[in-house]
């Protein structure tokens, strides 16, 4: 089975767990920050792989650099050590957040532009797309592009309302292309 | 086409106005896997099966395999300049192609982009590639003969309007030359042709469009070609995007011949695609939906009844064999879908019998109904009389004390072979081939020394089309034989003039 598949299952036995428990956000930013920590330091992947560290020392490492964690959070990393599976994580951070962001009504909008957005222009484009997502709360996230030259890119789950000048000259580049071939 | 300068700057102008409002609006993916023509994409969870899917440098693909979390792509163009992490567009649309006369004297490739450098289609309609098969209730029987032209398939193997006949042979049997053949004979029958070749090389193409052209068959033909050099799955839709073509003018009443060739290829494109999407091979490392590959796209074919219009849409597909190997699994799923098959023999091409092929195996299962009487009336016995001369013949290479009637028999049968060989692009009218077969079973060719059987064929035509005009206006207007004393007494003046070689 491929990652995203698996790490989808693990995804949601914690968040099933976490919802019985009424702490859904509170292990959603744990979760997050041990995903974090893995990210921040590349090495600790490569530690945890390595085939001499039995799976006994493995858990030892997490129980000390995780131990202020909810038990929770803690078991499941214990439990996919046990299977081998500690290397998907990032893919199970991210399958919980998309089952946070549903149980919560959130849609998150990555929002691309050349300079980064002032906190007026994000709420703006949070409101402004409210309504495209049946009026879910909208958290925006913004990523400086310089290729973009002006204008906006949001990107909303699989949707992207491309207001860039760079996509604009690329449709007018291919309109002005095949309509005379 | 001419441009002027002033329409670009109003273009340009017409999208500087638009430019405030214009936010596209798409659903993406990313590309996380790509290689061999297949791209796997993460996202896309709205996409639709077979829906046309947009990469970042314009290039079209489209949505094959749906699994949970990616979708598997065949890219329809160009892929060296896509890279792993872009995005993909999904665009809405299922694969269309440009329909309409707009299409005829052109050569398209499956996309329906023009590749003979004439610029603009100019069509204004499409049709989606994939497209349901007329319903039972729509269908008629076959009843219009479709006149491919060449004496031995119009006498033997009659081919209906609405059939699908399979034409099957080795490497190098003249199968590509019968289509051409019958494709160059519509001209004055008012049938719409579409070439359809896939995974030929583009120089066979070349000479083909350039046949057609000289021949003024161009004006009513389509040639959709997907070459060799294409990707896999260009091949494995052109089939479907020259029945789409061909729906189109079968929908308004028309009659359309489509060959494919070769539907062999397509099925290895098929192969090769399926594999890279990781389908699960079976024989021949075919995937499990081969048969509906080619069962679907011959469904098409139909002679549709009145109320819609009474059009048809012939199919002639191809398929090549190994070394006459018929029970390979790509031709027997064709044979059993199709309404019968050609046979052309490699032994029988090299033997100088061509166009090669086999009657005795070859069958029509619904032609003869469709074949015009008059044909009807002087070929009913030609299939059994060679069949019989055949087995004669093998027997008799061993004796040499022949009574007569084997005797005579053995001549006819020598005399027939001869008269079915016909020569390459000459494509024979219906009226002058019921003249020489009735010559041929009422015995009239049974004395000319058999080196001169095919002179005297082209002399007969000759004579007749100069001497004997109404006999052949009556065979193609009405249909019928006309009068047995009329018609024999015109073969017969003929045969006193012609003088056979060095007797």
């Amino acid at each position: 089975m491929s990652a995203p598949a698996v790490a989808n299952r693990y995804a949601k036995a914690l968040f099933e767990l976490a919802k019985e428990k009424g702490i859904v956000e509170q292990i959603n930013d744990e979760i997050q920050g041990v995903q974090a920590v893995f990210e921040s330091v590349p090495q600790l992947q490569e530690v945890m792989a390595h085939p001499r560290m039995s799976v006994k020392d493995q858990r030892t490492l997490l129980q000390t650099g995780f131990s202020d964690c909810h038990a929770i959070i803690l078991n499941t990393l214990y439990v996919m050590v046990d299977r081998g599976r500690i290397d998907i994580i990032a893919p199970v951070a991210h399958a919980f957040q998309s089952f946070a962001d549903e149980e919560f009504q959130i849609a998150r909008a990555n929002v691309r532009a050349v300079r980064p957005l002032s906190d007026r222009e994000k709420e703006e484009v949070a409101r402004q797309f409210a309504k495209k997502v049946n009026n879910r709360q909208v958290v925006v996230t913004s990523e400086e592009d310089d290729d973009l030259i002006g204008g906006l890119i949001v990107q909303i789950g699989d949707s992207v309302y491309d207001g860039s000048v760079r996509g604009m000259l690329r449709r007018m580049e291919r309109k002005l292309v095949t309509t005379n071939r | 086409m001419s441009i002027k300068p002033d329409e670009i700057s109003s273009l340009i102008k017409d999208q500087i106005s638009d430019f405030q409002a214009n936010v596209e609006v798409s659903e993406v993916g990313i590309i996380i896997e790509i290689g061999d023509g297949i791209a796997r994409v993460y996202g896309l969870s709205n996409a639709m099966s077979g829906e046309l899917l947009e990469f970042e440098n314009g290039v079209m693909g489209m949505a094959q395999s749906l699994e949970e979390n990616n979708v598997g792509v065949t890219i329809l163009g160009p892929y060296d300049d896509i890279r792993e992490g872009e995005e993909v567009k999904r665009t809405g649309r299922i694969l269309e192609v440009p329909v309409g006369e707009e299409l005829l004297g052109r050569v398209v490739n499956p996309l329906g982009q023009p590749l003979d450098g004439e610029g603009n289609l100019g069509t204004t309609k499409t049709r989606p590639i994939e497209s349901p098969a007329p319903s039972v209730m729509d269908r008629k029987s076959v009843e219009e003969p479709l006149q491919t032209g060449i004496k031995s398939i119009d006498a033997m193997i009659p081919i209906g309007r609405g059939q699908r006949e399979l034409i099957i042979g080795d490497r190098q049997t003249g199968k590509t030359a019968l289509a051409i053949d019958t494709i160059l004979n519509q001209k004055d029958e008012d049938v719409i042709c579409i070439y359809v070749a896939i995974g030929q090389k583009k120089s066979t193409v070349a000479q083909l469009v350039e046949t057609f052209r000289q021949k003024g068959a161009m004006e009513y033909t389509i040639v959709v070609a997907a070459n060799a050099a294409e990707p896999a799955p260009l091949l494995y839709l052109a089939p479907y995007a020259g029945a789409s073509m061909g729906e189109e003018f079968m929908y308004n009443g028309k009659h359309v011949l489509v060959v494919y060739d070769d539907l062999t290829k397509q099925a290895a494109a098929y192969r090769e695609l399926s594999l890279l999407l990781r389908r699960p091979p079976g024989r021949e490392a075919f995937p499990g939906d081969v048969f509906y590959l080619h069962s679907r796209l011959l469904e098409r074919a139909a002679k549709l009844n009145d109320e819609k219009g009474g059009g048809s849409l012939t199919a002639l597909p191809f398929i090549e064999t190994q070394a006459g190997d018929i029970s390979a699994y790509i031709p027997t799923n064709v044979i059993s879908i199709t309404d019968g098959q050609i046979f052309l023999e490699s032994s029988l091409f090299n033997s100088g019998q061509r166009p090669a092929v086999n009657a005795g195996t070859s069958v029509s299962r619904v032609g003869g109904s469709a074949q015009l009487k008059a044909m009807k009336k002087v070929a009913g016995t030609l299939r059994l009389d060679l069949a019989s001369y055949r087995e004669l013949a093998s027997f008799a290479q061993f004796g040499s004390e022949l009574d007569k009637a084997t005797q005579d028999k053995l001549n006819r049968g020598e005399r027939t072979m001869e008269l079915l060989k016909q020569d390459l692009n000459q494509p024979l009218a219906v009226e002058y081939q019921v003249s020489i077969i009735y010559a041929l079973v009422n015995g009239f060719v049974d004395d000319i020394p058999v080196a001169d059987v095919r002179r005297f064929e082209k002399e007969l035509y000759n004579h007749l089309q100069q001497n004997n005009k109404e006999i052949l206006n009556h065979i193609r207007e009405k249909g019928t034989l006309p009068e047995k004393e009329d018609f024999d007494k015109a073969i017969g003046d003929f045969k006193k003039i012609f003088h056979p070689s060095d007797s």
